[in-house]
This record gives C-alpha cells, structure tokens and sequence, in this order.
C-alpha cells in the first residue's frame, strides 16, 4: 500500500468539492423537490410530526436538513450544502478504500477521477440530501470494516458500526453492504472460536442499531410508543412495497431505452428517445457506466482466483445493490443509484489498472476528458449547445 | 514530574491550514453568490405562479373550475418554499408580491368553487383569505355589498369576481418576476 500523504485526500477533495460548488446557486426549478423536504425538517425537528408529505421518510434526514439549514442558512445553499459536503468526502473516501483494496495508487486515482466527475454523483450532490450522506456513510463503513479486518482495532468495528447505523437511518438499502460486510467478517472468523466472534461482532451490531433508532428519540419523547413505531414501520413497508415491481417486468424494462444500465442499447438500435430520456442518458453516463458490469465481474472472478474476500464484498454488494434498485418501479436515474456507483468505479479502476502502462493512463486522461466534457449538462450550468449538438442529435432524433 | 507537550508535526498543520482555507473560501463563496440563490429561487417561485395561470381555460369564464384547481395544486409549492426560506425574508418586496398573488389565485379557486356550486353572492367570512383580499384591492371593494344580515357579500354575477381576481394574481406575479431581478 502507497504511504498516504497529507496532501493527497486535499487533492481529491478540493476538485471534486469545487465541481459540486460551482453554480449551486442555480435552482433547476420543479424537478427538485426540497419544497417537500423542508417543510418535512421543519415540521419533525419543532413538532415532531413526520409529514405532511413522504411521512415514511427517517427522520435522519429532517434532523440533518434541519441542522444545514441552521449553520448555512434557510435558503437553496443551506438545504444542498451538505450533500456538496457529502459528496466531495465521499470521492475520497472512495479513493482510499480503493487504496486499501488494491494497494496500488492508479486503481485509487482513477476511481477518484471516475467517481468525481460522475454526472450521476454531480447531480445527486447538489439537488439530493440523504441519498449523498447515505453513500458517503456507507463508503465509510466499508473503509472502517477493511482497516477492522486488517488491523482488528477496536474503534474500526465500532466506527463501522456507526457509519452503516446513521447510512441505513438514512437510506434502507445502505443495510445491503451491511448484510454482505457480516457476511464476509463471519467468513473471514470461520476458524475462530465462537467467543471471539461474539466480542468483535456484538459491539458493532449494537453501536449500528443504537445509532439507526437515537434518530427517532425525537418522536418518541413526544408520547409516542414502541407499538406506534412499529405500526409505522409496518405500514411504511407497505406503502414502500407498492414501489416494487416483479422481475419480469424490470427485465422487460432493460431492452427498452428506458432501461437502467443498458439504456445504451437504446444508442445502438437507434431507437428515439424524449428530451426527458436524453437528460438521463447524460446523468446514468453510459459510456463509463457500460463497463461496470464486466468490471465487476472481472473483480468477483479475481477475488476467487486470489482469495480476496474483501473484493467479493465489493462485487457482490453491487450487485445486490442494482438488484434492488432494478426492481424498483420508479425512474431509477432520478431516485437512489447514487450507491452503486463508487462500487462501480472502484471495480473499474482495478480492471484497468490490469492493463499495460500505456493503455492505462489513455484511459484515465479519456476518462478525465469525457467527464469534464459532460460536466455542464450534470450540474445544470449554461454552455453553448453547439459542442454538444451532434451527441443530443444522436440520442435525441435518430431512427424515428 | 514535568509534563511535556506533545510536538505536533508540520503535516498535522498543513492539513489544519487547508481545511481552515476551505472552510473560510466556501463562507467567502456561499456570501458572494447568496444573492443569486435568492434571486433564482424568487424566479423560479415567479415562474411556478405563471403556470397556475396556464389553469385558466381559453373558453374562460365559461367551464368548470377543475383544471385551474390542478394547475394551483400543483404549482403552489415553490412559492410556498421562497416564502418559508430565508430568500423571502431578505426580499421583502418580492414576498409581498408572491404573497398577493397567491392569496388572488387561491381566492379565485374558492369563489369559482362556489360559483360551479351556484352561489354567486358568497359571504366573506365562508371562503378562506376573502377578506385579506378584498382589504388588498380597492377594486375588489367594489364589488361587496353588505345584505340585510349585516353580511359582506361579494358580487360574483358573470364571474366578475373570479375574472378581476385572476387578473389581480397575474399583476401580481409580473410584479414578483419584476422585482425577483432587482431587488
């Protein structure tokens, strides 16, 4: 493993934070939808009442609008400064786990530059608020988990612990890559006795369910019980389900061009999309986002081929991760893909980083070119159209 | 025995430099560019206000009062986040004027409402945030009357009310568009 410097979580932090600044000031007008959200925050931190809207929402997250609001204003830079904030360290959290994983500086660089200038994280940092916290806390779970399971400290496990508890206050599926890190740690302590298994794993389990439920304190010191908690878990699964939708019909969904991931497809047979697909064609980034999948599976096929457990967590939490959002009913671009793809970029940084020497460093100046290319139409900033003419022309009107 | 302080090294001080720098740079920043937020956000609840009046059928005044309530439901909500935020209290002038035209908007649904209920003559006091409108607008006086029950009634006859109320959200919303670029 490369020593770590000073400088270098600055040098990814600082690009990434003035590419999620730069602009901010700029509403996109009714696609955001922090009328909701703000008034949410407000209601449960004075009032301690979920609603009026999106009643099912944690609570981590009015708790956490409420307090931005409060250190940086009641105003659109106060309510998207946190995932700008988010965001940025979640680049470079990603940059060193990329660091811990493969021990090499190139699959950490480029992840970095991936995961940067992605359109997706671009615009999920500055117009979302828990999705960004969400996967910078997940992220660091996984940074914490991988230093716990090489130098087994005791303020790694709990740290992890800490991060997923606050991740899954904020977002649900942050408890996948929890599950798979279990997983894997009993794996891992497969040959150990049962006692030392309990003391490292007993701790973590608690700090992240105490950390998941103290989010609720406010709620309940406003009367309400434990029933109620549960008749309010129980009836947001449900309202939360009708979301969902089989598999036949998500798997018809990806030979559309429409369809999450393979939406390049779409691209090849020159089918016509609407402006509305063209918006989400440069957010979902199809020409990274089409290596993700070979990548990962590149990186599973290593990780059993060097016994590398750790990878198989990252690959398998991916998956688990897109199998879960494709079976989402609802426009996947716009909602909750944001977790995938650091897994992605990190995954994709390893394989390239298998390449020879020559070929490696094309692809990240390709890689840096084609992001900074796409950066203006993710964060919403006025360019003339006519350098991007011909790719909207293409994406936009052929094969009617 | 003599304690000594720990000697903490120049990487630990660089470090606590630059965040210092981004901290103090992203203050510098929000400051500078507060005004454009605020500005864009009085637009774009200007422009959510504008779309309301999309509501209004072109076969106006006759026809029901359904597409103008879906069009203020589902439009309302910027204007009501630039008047819940911090923007509304540093632009008085432009609040002012978004809250004028959403009262006239949402008036005019209610008195529509009763029109296509067949009552032209409603009282003050039966529709919400009447009275606020009628104390606003030295024309919309002109059309009360008080009955024999001592009752302020407005004169809805033809749709007059609902049509002088639009027109009043829609002065209203030109003024906000107008003043979210000056002030």
């Amino acid at each position: 493993m490369f020593p770590l410097r000073w400088w270098m979580p600055f040098a990814v932090f600082i690009p990434s934070y003035l590419l999620r600044l730069i602009g901010l000031a700029t509403v996109f007008g009714p696609v955001e939808d922090m009328y909701m959200h703000v008034e949410n925050a407000f209601y449960y931190t004075r009032y301690g009442l979920l609603g009026p809207d999106n009643w099912w929402t944690h609570p981590a997250k009015h708790i956490g609008l409420r307090f931005a609001s409060v250190m940086l204003g009641n105003d659109i830079l106060g309510w998207r400064m946190s995932g700008v904030i988010m965001g940025s360290v979640a680049v470079v959290v990603a940059a060193l786990i990329a660091r811990r994983l493969f021990r090499s500086a190139y699959p950490a660089l480029l992840t970095a530059v991936l995961f940067a200038l992605d359109p997706l994280s671009i615009a999920f940092s500055r117009t979302t608020f828990e999705d960004t916290i969400a996967t910078c806390l997940t992220l660091c779970a996984i940074l914490f988990w991988l230093r716990a399971l090489e130098d087994d400290r005791t303020a790694d496990w709990l740290l992890c612990g800490l991060s997923l508890g606050i991740a899954v206050a904020c977002r649900q599926y942050a408890a996948i890559p929890g599950v798979l890190m279990l997983g894997v740690t009993l794996f891992v302590l497969r040959r150990e006795r049962i006692g030392v298994i309990a003391r490292t794993g007993l701790p973590v389990l608690g700090v992240a369910i105490i950390s998941y439920y103290c989010w609720w304190l406010p709620w309940i010191a406003r009367g309400n019980t434990m029933p109620d908690w549960w008749h309010l878990q129980y009836d947001s699964l449900h309202v939360q389900g009708a979301n969902f939708q089989g598999f036949g019909p998500a798997l018809m969904g990806m030979v559309d061009p429409q369809g999450w991931l393979f939406r390049w497809v779409g691209l090849v047979l020159r089918r016509p999309v609407d402006g509305r697909e063209v918006v989400s064609m440069m957010s979902s980034d199809p020409v990274i986002w089409v290596f993700f999948a070979p990548a990962i599976a590149y990186l599973i096929y290593r990780s059993i081929v060097r016994r590398r457990p750790e990878w198989m967590m990252i690959g398998l939490s991916f998956i688990a991760l897109y199998a879960f959002f494709v079976l989402a009913n609802r426009p996947i671009m716009v909602y909750s893909a944001l977790s995938i793809v650091p897994l992605g970029c990190l995954a994709v940084g390893y394989a390239v980083s298998r390449f020879g020497p020559k070929a490696r460093w094309a692809v990240l100046a390709a890689a840096a070119l084609w992001g900074l290319y796409l950066y203006p139409l993710a964060a919403g900033i006025a360019v003339p159209l006519q350098p991007y003419a011909w790719l909207l022309e293409r994406v936009h009107t052929v094969g009617g | 025995m003599r304690m000594r302080t720990p000697r903490l090294s120049k990487e630990f001080w660089y470090s606590v430099a630059t965040v210092a720098a981004i901290i103090l740079g992203t203050f510098l920043y929000l400051s500078a560019t507060r005004p454009l937020a605020d500005r864009s956000l009085a637009g774009t609840a200007a422009r959510a206000l504008h779309a309301i009046e999309s509501g209004v059928p072109s076969e106006f005044p006759n026809g029901g009062a359904q597409r103008f309530s879906e069009a203020l439901g589902n439009n309302t909500e910027m204007a009501d986040l630039f008047l819940i935020s911090d923007s509304g209290l540093r632009m008085p002038k432009t609040r002012d004027h978004v809250e004028g035209a959403l009262l006239m908007f949402t008036v005019a649904n209610e008195v529509w409402i009763a029109h296509d209920n067949k009552q032209d003559r409603p009282a003050a006091s039966d529709i919400a945030g009447l009275s606020s409108a009628i104390a606003r607008s030295a024309e919309l006086q002109d059309l009360t009357s008080v009955d024999a029950s001592g009752t302020l009634r407005l004169d809805n006859s033809d749709m007059r009310a609902v049509s002088l109320l639009l027109t009043l959200g829609q002065a209203e919303t030109e003024k906000a568009e107008a003043s979210a670029t000056q002030e």
